[in-house]
C-alpha cells in the first residue's frame, strides 16, 4: 500500500511523541534562547543537517529500513548486507587507518555523516540545531564547518587512540562532531539558556505554579501558562549532565576495552575535549572579549 | 594615653624628681617629633636645657603653638629679665573685625532645605573635618578657653616656677636639639617661623574658632556660632565645615542672602570643594535661578575632585531638561581629562542611547568595555554591549597575532588529517607529511591575511595597502559586525586575490601531501575483507 498524507502525520506525531518520551527523564535540547550577536543565518549549520539528512535518506535508510523489514517477514536479507557493508566499509574503524583499506583516512569524514537509523539522525541533529547556530554566528560559517570536521576528527582519533584494547568495529555518526560543537558552546556562552523538552520537570512544574497562585511567589509561575511543553534550563547544567552521562562508560571502555551500550561514549568525551581548540577558530573581536573576559 | 603623652609625662617627671635632666630632654624632644602642637613640651623642655639662647628658643616656639601661654610668657619675660635685653613678648593675636550682624529677613522663605540638604547625604562623609582640626580638637592643650586642668597638670605647671634650671654640663652636646633644629621643628632663627608651623599657626586658630562655634551652639547661641564660622572662614574661604554649619544656620535663622554671600565668595575665590558647588547649586535653585544652577552643575562637573559618578549623575540632569547637546559637551570634556573613566564613557553610551544614537552609544560602551570588564562600570557596559552588533576596531584588525590564531587553527586541522594518513602513528608521517604540514601553515597564512585579515600591520603596507574610504564600512548595527573606523592601510583586491590564490594553491599542494595515501585509496579503494553478514552476526549473537 502506498503511503499517504495521513500516514506521514501520523509518523511526525510518532516522531513527537517520541522525542517526549526521550526527554521524558532527561532534558532533549531544542532551541538556544540567545540572540545570535551578529545576525547572520546559520547557513553552515543548515548545510550540515541537509547533508547528514540526505547521506541517510539517501544512501543508507533504503537498506536498513527495508532491509529489516524484509528480514522481519524473513524474507531477503540482500539489503541488510547492503547496510552493514556500508557501515562496515565507510565507518571510522583503526585497522583501515594502520592497514591502508578501505579508503583511508577519508573514513573520518564518511563516518561523520552517516548514522545508524532515524533517531540516531534526529537526536544528533536536534543537538547540532539547538548548539550550533550560535557557534557559527560567533566563527563564521566557514571557520565553523572547518572546527566542525576538527571536533570530529578528535572524536575519531581519541575513541581509537585511548581504547587500543577495543574491538575493531566501525563507528558512525556526527556525535563527535557535534559534542565538540556542544563543547565549545559552553566554553563561550556559558550563561546561555536553552529551551528543553523535559517532561518529568514540566509534570513537576505543574504543581510548582498552582502553588504559586496559592500562595503568591513567581510573577511568571503565576502569570503564565501552568503547562509548558519546554523548560528552560541553563546550558552549564545541560552540557555538564551529558559529560557525565558520557565520562563513566567512557572510563570503563578504556579499562575493558568494551562498549557494552552500542554507544561510542569515548567519542562523545574526546570530541568535547576538542572545544579547547575553539578558541582557534572564532572570530577576531570574539576571541579579543573572550580573552579579555568580557562577555563574547 | 597616647605615645607623645606618655613621653612628654615621663620627661616632667623626670625633670620634677630632677633625677637625669639628659633622658628628660631626650623624652621631650621624641615628644615634640609625635606632636609638635603641645606647647607645654616646649616650655618643659625650655627648662631642661640651660642654654639661655635655646631656652629662649623653646620658649618662642611655646608662644607660636599657643601665643597665650601664659608659662611661656611668664618664663621668657624672667629671661628677659634676666638677660636685661628681653625681646618683645610675641604680639597676641589680633581680635578678628566683628561679623556684621546680618539684616533679618522675612522667614517664611526661610528655606528648611539646607537642614536636610541632599548635598550633606549626597557628599558622604566629605564635609568631616580636616585631620588638622580633629588634632587641635583633641589636644586640650590648643584653645585658649582652655578646661580646667588635671590636679596632676597643674602640679607640673606650678613646679615650672618652683625649679630652677640647672646647668646641665651636657648641654653642650645638645645634638638632638640641633637635629630637631634641622628636620624644621625648631627654626634656628626664632624671630621667623617657618611653613609648617605657619600652617599649624592657621589651623591651631582655625580649630579654635571651630571650637568656639561649638560652643556658642551649646549655649544655644547660633548667632555667636555663626560669628565664629565667618571667622573661619575669613581664614580660610572655603573650609568647608564652618561653610556648610555656617550656611545652613543663616538659612535657619533666614539670612539666605549672606549664606549665598559666603558660598559665592568661595566660588569666585575658585574653590575647589565639591561640597560648596553642590550647596551653590542648592541655593541657585531655590531662588529660581535655574541658568546659574546650570552653569555651576557645569562647572562642578568640570572639578578634579569630583567622582566619575557624580558627574554622570550631574548629566542626567541636563538630559532630563532636554539640554542633551550641552550634557554631551560636558561629558565629552571630562572624558578629554579623564581618559581612561570607564564610567564617563559608559555615561557617554546611555547619554547617546537616549538621544537613539545607537551605533555611537555602543562605541562608547565597546569603549568601556575594552578598559577591562573587571570593574562595575566595565561589567555593566559589556553587558549592554550585548543588545548591539560587536564592533571590530583597529587593535583587531591589524593584530598579525590574530592572523596567526586562526593560522593555528588551519595547521592543527592538516597536523589531524597527516596524523590519520599515517595510520596514526606520529613517529611514520614521514618528511612528505610534515612538509605538507609546513606548507598548509603558509598557505593558511596567506588564505587568512587575503580574507580575514588583510589590514595586518606592516604586511598591509608591504603588499601596497591604503586606508579605505569611512564610507566603506558598515556602520548598520543590524548587519553583522559594526566596524570602526580605520586608520590601517588594507590590501588591495587585486593583490588581496593573488595573495588568496597562491595559498590556496598552497593548501592543495599540503593536503596532497598530508594526505597522500588516502587520496590514492580514494581512487582505488581497498575493500575491507572482514565485513560481516547479517547471518554472521545473528549467529554470533546466538552463541
Amino acid at each position: 500500500m502506498e503511503p499517504n498524507f495521513l500516514d506521514f502525520i501520523l509518523f511526525v506525531l510518532l516522531i513527537a511523541l517520541q522525542l517526549f518520551i526521550s526527554g521524558f527523564f532527561l532534558p532533549m535540547p531544542l532551541n538556544d534562547m540567545g540572540t545570535v550577536r551578529y545576525r547572520t543565518l546559520p547557513y553552515m549549520t543548515i548545510m550540515l543537517i541537509l547533508i547528514n539528512s540526505l547521506v541517510f535518506i539517501l544512501w543508507q535508510a533504503a537498506n536498513y529500513y527495508q532491509g529489516i523489514d524484509a528480514y522481519e517477514l524473513r524474507g531477503s536479507t540482500t539489503m541488510l548486507n547492503a547496510y552493514i557493508e556500508q557501515t562496515w566499509t565507510y565507518g571510522y574503524r583503526a585497522s583501515y587507518l594502520r592497514d591502508g583499506l578501505s579508503v583511508g583516512a577519508f573514513i573520518t569524514f564518511t563516518s561523520m555523516f552517516m548514522h545508524a537509523d532515524l533517531w540516531h539522525l534526529l537526536g544528533n541533529m536536534i543537538f547540532l540545531w539547538a548548539f550550533g547556530r550560535r557557534l557559527e554566528d560567533a566563527c563564521g560559517p566557514w571557520r565553523y564547518l572547518l572546527f566542525y570536521l576538527f571536533a570530529g576528527m578528535v572524536a575519531n582519533m581519541g575513541s581509537v587512540l585511548l581504547n587500543p584494547l577495543g574491538i575493531d568495529r566501525p563507528g558512525i555518526g556526527a556525535s563527535g562532531a557535534i559534542s565538540g560543537v556542544m563543547g565549545a558552546y559552553l566554553l563561550l556562552f556559558p550563561a546561555a539558556k536553552l529551551y528543553c523538552i523535559w517532561g518529568i520537570m514540566s509534570i513537576f512544574r505543574v504543581f510548582v505554579a498552582y502553588a504559586a497562585r496559592i500562595i503568591g511567589f513567581g510573577e511568571e509561575l503565576r502569570t503564565g501558562p501552568v503547562w509548558r511543553w519546554t523548560i528552560r534550563v541553563p546550558a552549564w547544567l545541560l552540557l555538564v549532565y551529558f559529560l557525565i552521562r558520557d565520562l563513566l562508560p567512557s572510563l570503563e571502555t578504556i579499562q575493558t576495552g568494551e562498549n557494552f551500550s552500542g554507544v561510542n561514549n569515548l567519542a562523545h568525551l574526546t570530541g568535547f575535549l576538542a572545544a579547547l581548540a575553539v578558541i582557534f577558530f572564532v572570530r577576531k573581536d570574539l576571541a579579543s572579549r573572550f580573552v579579555s573576559g568580557r562577555a563574547v | 594615653m597616647d605615645e607623645a603623652s606618655s613621653l612628654f609625662q615621663q620627661g616632667i617627671t623626670l625633670l620634677r624628681e630632677k633625677r637625669n635632666t639628659n633622658e628628660a630632654r631626650k623624652l621631650l624632644l621624641q615628644a615634640l617629633r609625635l606632636d609638635p602642637n603641645n606647647d607645654m613640651a616646649w616650655v618643659w623642655l625650655s627648662r631642661a636645657v640651660s642654654d639661655p639662647v635655646k631656652r629662649r628658643e623653646c620658649l618662642n616656639r611655646a608662644l607660636i603653638v599657643n601665643p597665650e601661654n601664659q608659662h611661656a610668657q611668664k618664663l621668657l619675660a624672667a629671661l628677659d629679665q634676666k638677660s636685661n635685653a628681653a625681646p618683645p613678648l610675641p604680639a597676641p593675636a589680633s581680635e578678628p573685625e566683628p561679623v556684621k550682624t546680618p539684616d533679618p529677613v522675612e522667614a517664611a522663605d526661610s528655606a528648611p532645605w539646607l537642614d536636610d540638604s541632599p548635598v550633606d547625604d549626597a557628599i558622604g562623609g566629605v564635609w568631616m573635618d580636616s585631620p588638622e582640626t580633629q588634632a587641635y580638637l583633641d589636644n586640650p592643650e590648643s584653645f585658649a578657653v582652655e578646661p580646667e586642668p588635671a590636679p596632676a597638670a597643674q602640679e607640673a605647671r606650678a613646679a615650672l616656677f618652683d625649679a630652677e634650671p640647672e646647668a646641665d654640663s651636657a648641654d653642650a652636646g645638645l645634638d638632638d636639639f640641633d637635629d630637631l633644629a634641622q628636620t624644621g621643628f625648631v627654626d634656628k632663627n626664632a624671630d621667623v617661623p617657618n611653613s609648617k608651623l605657619r600652617k599649624l599657626d592657621h589651623n591651631r586658630r582655625i580649630a579654635r574658632h571651630l571650637k568656639l562655634a561649638e560652643d556658642y551652639l551649646k549655649k544655644d547661641d547660633p548667632e555667636g556660632a555663626i560669628t565664629e564660622w565667618v571667622r573661619v572662614l575669613e581664614l580660610e574661604v572655603d573650609h568647608e565645615v564652618a561653610m556648610r554649619e555656617g550656611v545652613r544656620h543663616l538659612s535657619r535663622l533666614g539670612y539666605i542672602d549672606d549664606a549665598r554671600e559666603l558660598v559665592w565668595r568661595a566660588l569666585d575665590a575658585g574653590t575647589k570643594h565639591p561640597s560648596i558647588y553642590l550647596t551653590a547649586i542648592d541655593i541657585a535653585r531655590h531662588q529660581r535661578e535655574m541658568t546659574e544652577a546650570d552653569d555651576l552643575r557645569e562647572r562642578f562637573c568640570y572639578l578634579a575632585e569630583v567622582d566619575d559618578d557624580m558627574i554622570v549623575i550631574t548629566t542626567e540632569h541636563f538630559l532630563d531638561e532636554g539640554q542633551s547637546a550641552r550634557a554631551q559637551k560636558i561629558l565629552e570634556r571630562v572624558l578629554e581629562q579623564r581618559p581612561t573613566s570607564q564610567v564617563v564613557m559608559a555615561g557617554l553610551g546611555d547619554l547617546h542611547e537616549r538621544m537613539d544614537n545607537h551605533i555611537e552609544a555602543m562605541r562608547y560602551y565597546d569603549r568601556a568595555a575594552r578598559m577591562g570588564a573587571g570593574t562595575k562600570a566595565g561589567r555593566a557596559a559589556d553587558k549592554r554591549l550585548l543588545n548591539f552588533a560587536p564592533v571590530i576596531t583597529d587593535r583587531e584588525r591589524g593584530s598579525r597575532l590574530q592572523a596567526w590564531r586562526e593560522v593555528i587553527g588551519i595547521g592543527l586541522f592538516f597536523l589531524l588529517l597527516a596524523w590519520q594518513d599515517a595510520g596514526l602513528n606520529l613517529l611514520t608521517m614521514g618528511l612528505n607529511r610534515w612538509l605538507g604540514l609546513l606548507l598548509s601553515v603558509a598557505g593558511g597564512y596567506l588564505l587568512v591575511t587575503a580574507t580575514s585579515s588583510p589590514q595586518q600591520k606592516a604586511i598591509a603596507k608591504m603588499l601596497g595597502g591604503a586606508v579605505p574610504d569611512s564610507a566603506d564600512r558598515n556602520t548598520d548595527s543590524d548587519k553583522g559586525i559594526i566596524e570602526e573606523e580605520t586608520a590601517l592601510p588594507i590590501i588591495q583586491p587585486t593583490m588581496r586575490f593573488l595573495v588568496g590564490t597562491l595559498g590556496a594553491a598552497l593548501l592543495l599542494v599540503a593536503l596532497a601531501l598530508v594526505f597522500g595515501t588516502s587520496i590514492n585509496l580514494l581512487l582505488n579503494p581497498v575493500a575491507p575483507t572482514d565485513i560481516p553478514r547479517i547471518e554472521d552476526l545473528l549467529l554470533e549473537g546466538l552463541r
